[in-house]
């Protein structure tokens, strides 16, 4: 190859030994990226209803449990906190990340229990998509939280089958993480947005 | 009868520039403190103009202090001369 000035060059491929980061974990970060958006934009359009209703929760309608729900938030906190530990272990011996994994899926489906048995409660109540504007931005944010975290909780169970049977690689784990992190980091915002 | 229908008008019109804000707000908001609504509005406005620019921002971030540190550990990617 010859350019005008430049005399003759012969241009080799890059080879490039470790990339800036696991395709599947920059792919995930992509996606929770644009899910924060959503999450955001449910957050504000709620934000703004609430503060434009005269009394709230509107006349008939209950009150969310907010203390009952402190204890599954602290479980799904306590699953993270179970999924970094997991991590540690894994990065030196991965077999001793089995016990803190295992611990992470536990505590995920607790959590996942507990806001089934809080949507029957709720629906018990009186509290439907249909019978006031909270019950609609209740089962939507809160239920689209609730399919994130059962996709999640899915990545979890599918990283820890693969940890048990020896074929689970860092960047999947990587994966799962991200994903994991971004259900828990947000119900605290949801919560307290929601709930109080 | 006429007089009647007038002065009925006369005091519509009366409340309307009494009240501006009354007449002027749509029926959800109408009689209603709007200072709350706002400041939620002005909080969802900041929320959604600065969270994707947190976000982006975060994740470049990331990723040049990785470059960094791969950068540091490991040879560079090169283009080889040619004698030719």
């Amino acid at each position: 190859m010859s350019f005008p000035g430049y005399g003759r060059f012969r241009v080799v491929a890059a080879q490039r030994t470790e990339p800036l980061i696991p395709n599947g974990v920059m792919g995930m970060l992509i996606f929770v990226v644009t899910e924060a958006m959503l999450f955001a934009g449910l957050i504000s359009a709620f934000t703004i209803i609430r503060s434009s209703a005269i009394v709230w929760p509107p006349p008939g309608q209950p009150r969310l449990p907010f203390e009952a729900t402190a204890l599954n938030t602290a479980a799904l906190l306590a699953s993270a906190a179970a999924l970094y530990w997991a991590r540690r272990r894994f990065d030196r011996d991965r077999r001793t990340a089995r016990a803190p994994l295992g611990i992470a899926v536990v505590l995920g489906a607790c959590f996942v229990g507990f806001q089934g048995a809080e949507w029957v409660a709720m629906l018990s109540q009186g509290l439907t998509l249909t019978s006031s504007t909270l019950g609609s931005f209740f089962y939507l944010i809160v239920g689209f939280h609730g399919l994130h975290a059962l996709a999640a909780l899915a990545v979890l169970i599918l990283t820890w089958v693969r940890l048990q049977r020896g074929w689970l690689a860092s960047s999947q784990l990587g994966t799962a993480e991200v994903f994991w992190y971004f259900v828990a980091g947000i119900w605290p915002v949801l919560w307290l947005v929601v709930y109080r | 009868m006429m007089a009647l229908r007038a002065a009925w008008t006369a005091l519509v019109c009366g409340l309307f520039v009494a009240l501006p804000r009354a007449a002027w707000a749509c029926a959800v908001c109408t009689g209603q403190d709007d200072a709350a609504f706002s400041l939620a509005m002005l909080k969802g406005t900041a929320l959604l103009s600065l969270l994707p620019l947190a976000l982006i921002g975060s994740l470049v971030w990331y990723l040049r202090r990785r470059a960094r540190e791969i950068a540091a550990s490991g040879p560079a990617p090169r283009v080889q001369e040619s004698s030719r």
